[in-house]
């Protein structure tokens, strides 16, 4: 059965989900608060330092071969694996928070020590440049010469104030996911260039002291000012006996050769928690991100005033987003990166993917994810709430995807990455928020009517479901075709919504 | 047959498209009609359908969510919609058969209009030119892209062809034909024929390794001087039209509207 959008189905959705939201709890984060299982209505006020780690070196990782064939994504997986298990064992030690792993990036939350000391925000700043120095020496060391992995470099970004945490979305809602300014900021100092080093936002320099640079995201800490961090914090723990450590951990429970084979179409139907290394999935998919345009904006707008706005629109937008990826497109979810979705569509059968129909899939699911975004937008509207300003910006990149988990057993975190998925990530970058992108690779995967929708530019504005199916089926895509016909039940306006009509004007 | 005849054979088709005839005059039948959506949507119009020896008309009762009057999104000035051309796609509703075909132009122009309102602009680019010398010329046009081939009818339709009148020289002035903006030749104007009739013919005869040059490649040199001036007296006929409204509010729901463009003119000249 073809996959559709339906206005009243997502209507249906949109109005339950803007209902679990119409009383919400804002509470202030002190001291000994669980940030686990927060309920859909309710949202932490957290004042704490966030901390990015990138590490520059994935795409040389990605393109050590010419191909982007099994033996790229081995080692690329087994870099990052061997280099999230040195990160976990430093933010436990040092008593941070891991928000989350996203590929080749690490978001981490230094919330101690509480407001209630003197001095905290300093000292939790001071703190966070310590463990981020931490993380840069051993990484710089858990390589493996023998596997070909290099040692990883690393550019890491600060900023601290006040975020929002709320419930991430996944299964059993564990981990909080933390919306604001300082998470934003931070990310935007670590991926805002690939010179390693530490980088503070004027926010956290002011904090320790330090004079505003005009230019924060290419200022990078001095070895004095590293040094006189680590000397305030005393993390108690030093680069030796971490990798000590883990290189113990390595030795009891080493990680298992990474063993490739494919699930059978739709994705939808993937247990992401039976995945390992030695069971990782690959294969040809698509890889869409869809980013909330407007919304670090939208938070620090209301953070203060009408917090619960933000929760609602959050919780309202994300449900449905995540709804219509999953439930109308069969696609999987890998995870929501702050206001972000991430999946992956496949269609095709267990041997073979089918490139031309997972590429107009990726396009109409992308115009269903545009309709839901702008009917919940109209719908909080009607409830009374701002929603002023927001977009949704949508990119999207086929070719071989891996799906797995990485990390310590026990503690595994979902990771998807390729070449794919880090250029569907740039395409949606590179839009606004009424905008569409899709990559090169997918591009020339699509049918004509794909190639023809997005033209050179590879770009397309204001594209929602009814437009991206008329548009297809109008250059014969058999998807969209299928998606229209499945639309109308009644022969006679089937067969008017196939007419091809040339209208005129007339001087009357 | 009378008006109420060709009335009552409209009528008789209404409710397989999900029309509900609210009123009934001898020559107009009121109806609402739900026009459903690719995506689940309906928008439902309220409608007054008229009949003139044959020939159907249909307009909002109040213009409620359709403009009052758009050219550029086939509503003509008495908000009637203007559906096809009668000189070449005529539908004269004397029978069953043509009714249906009528209420799907009808239907398909509704659904039309939805994702005109939003793109913005007509959404493909299938529309006839604006009035009727500039249609004429846009169909010898198309004609002259048939007589070239493939991919010509579809870059015509695509919009992906267009012209730009160059300096005059001793053969008088002459017209480019760009294709996505790059130039593919140029034709003299008074003597209606392609300037360089040498190079490589536009069909696929002309990519061969020993190309056959434009000249001596059978209609194509004619063709492709009809193409090109044919869109350049489309242009210009085209440009007649809008000028014809020069006093007409814009509705503001079109980029790009000649309309609009005069009247920010205008604005601009009154601030001035």
């Amino acid at each position: 059965m073809a996959k559709n959008w339906k206005h009243d189905r997502a209507a249906d959705h949109i109005e339950k989900k803007i209902k679990d939201v119409e009383t919400v709890t804002i509470v202030d984060y002190v001291r000994d608060m669980s940030l686990e299982n927060i309920p859909a209505n309710k949202a932490f006020r957290v004042d704490g330092v966030h901390l990015y780690a990138d590490i520059l070196n994935l795409t040389d990782m990605l393109n050590v071969t010419a191909d982007e064939g099994v033996t790229c994504h081995r080692r690329t997986l087994r870099f990052l694996n061997l280099h999230y298990r040195a990160v976990h064992r430093i933010l436990a030690r040092c008593d941070a928070r891991r928000v989350d792993f996203h590929n080749q990036r690490l978001h981490a939350l230094i919330a101690k020590p509480y407001n209630a000391e003197n001095d905290a925000e300093a000292k939790r700043v001071r703190r966070a440049v310590a463990i981020a120095q931490l993380i840069i020496d051993v990484l710089h060391e858990t390589g493996d010469d023998d596997e070909h992995i290099p040692d990883a470099d690393v550019r890491v970004g600060i900023d601290t104030g006040e975020a929002l945490a709320v419930n991430n979305g996944r299964r059993g809602g564990r981990e909080p996911l933390f919306l604001g300014e300082p998470a934003n900021h931070a990310a935007k100092m670590s991926g805002g260039g690939s010179n390693p080093g530490i980088y503070l936002t004027n926010n956290a320099r002011l904090a320790i002291g330090l004079a505003e640079a005009a230019r924060p995201a290419n200022t990078p800490l001095t070895t004095a000012e590293i040094a006189s961090c680590q000397d305030a914090a005393d993390l108690g723990v030093s680069k030796e006996t971490i990798m000590a450590e883990w290189r113990e951990d390595l030795r009891k429970n080493p990680i298992g050769s990474f063993e490739f084979s494919r699930h059978t179409p739709p994705l939808r139907t993937l247990d992401m928690t039976t995945l390992t290394p030695a069971n990782t999935k690959r294969q040809e998919s698509a890889s869409v991100y869809a980013d909330i345009d407007g919304f670090t904006a939208y938070v620090a707008r209301h953070i203060e005033e009408t917090p619960e706005d933000v929760v609602r629109v959050f919780h309202v937008i994300r449900a449905e987003l995540d709804r219509v990826f999953t439930c109308d497109f069969d696609g999987r979810r890998i995870r929501f990166i702050g206001d972000c979705l991430h999946g992956l569509l496949c269609d095709g059968t267990v041997h073979t993917t089918d490139d031309k129909e997972t590429v107009s899939t990726a396009t109409l699911c992308a115009g269903a994810l545009r309709s839901s975004f702008e009917l919940a937008l109209e719908k909080l509207g009607d409830e009374g709430i701002d929603t002023d300003s927001l977009g949704l910006a949508i990119g999207f990149e086929f070719g071989p995807m891996t799906i797995t988990r990485l990390g310590m057993q026990g503690d595994r975190v979902r990771c998807s990455v390729s070449r794919g998925v880090l250029t569907s990530e740039a395409e949606q970058t590179r839009c606004s928020g009424d905008e569409t992108a899709i990559g090169p690779l997918a591009h020339d995967a699509g049918t004509k009517a794909v190639r023809d929708l997005f033209g050179s530019g590879r770009k397309v504005k204001s594209l929602d479901y009814n437009e991206a199916v008329e548009v297809l089926a109008e250059k014969g895509d058999d998807t969209a075709l299928a998606a229209k016909r499945a639309a109308f039940s009644t022969p006679a306006i089937a067969a008017a919504s196939e007419r091809i009509i040339r209208p005129y004007s007339e001087r009357k | 047959m009378s008006p109420s005849d060709d009335l009552d054979i409209i009528a008789s088709c209404a409710a397989e498209f999900g029309a509900v005839e609210i009123a009934r005059t001898r020559l107009e039948l009121k109806v609402q009609l739900p026009v459903p959506l690719a995506d689940g949507r309906s928008h439902s119009y309220r409608l007054v359908i008229a009949i003139f020896r044959g020939v159907a008309t249909a307009q909002e009762e109040k213009p409620h969510l359709l403009p009052e009057f758009c050219p550029a999104r086939h509503i003509n000035r008495d908000g009637s919609f203007c559906l096809f051309w009668r000189a070449v796609d005529d539908i004269v509703i004397d029978n069953v058969s043509a009714a249906r075909m009528w209420w799907e132009t009808l239907i398909r122009f509704l659904q039309q209009q939805v994702r005109a309102a939003r793109l913005r602009h007509w959404p493909d680019a299938k529309g006839r030119a604006h009035g009727e010398k500039a249609a004429i010329h846009q169909l010898r046009a198309e004609r002259a892209a048939g007589r070239l081939g493939a991919p010509f009818p579809e870059d015509l339709a695509d919009g992906r062809l267009i012209v730009e009148v160059s300096n005059s020289s001793g053969h008088g002035p002459a017209v480019r034909l760009l294709h996505n903006g790059r130039r593919l030749y140029s034709v003299w104007r008074r003597d209606r024929r392609v300037v360089n009739q040498r190079q490589p013919c536009l069909c696929p005869k002309g990519a061969q390794r020993r190309p056959i040059v434009l000249k001596s490649c059978g209609d194509h040199g004619g063709a492709a001087a009809d193409l090109a001036l044919e869109l350049q007296s489309m242009a210009e006929e085209e440009r007649r039209f809008w000028n014809d409204f020069e006093s007409t509010q814009c509705c503001g729901t079109m980029d790009g509207c000649p309309l609009a463009k005069r009247e920010s003119s205008v604005r601009a000249e009154r601030v001035g």
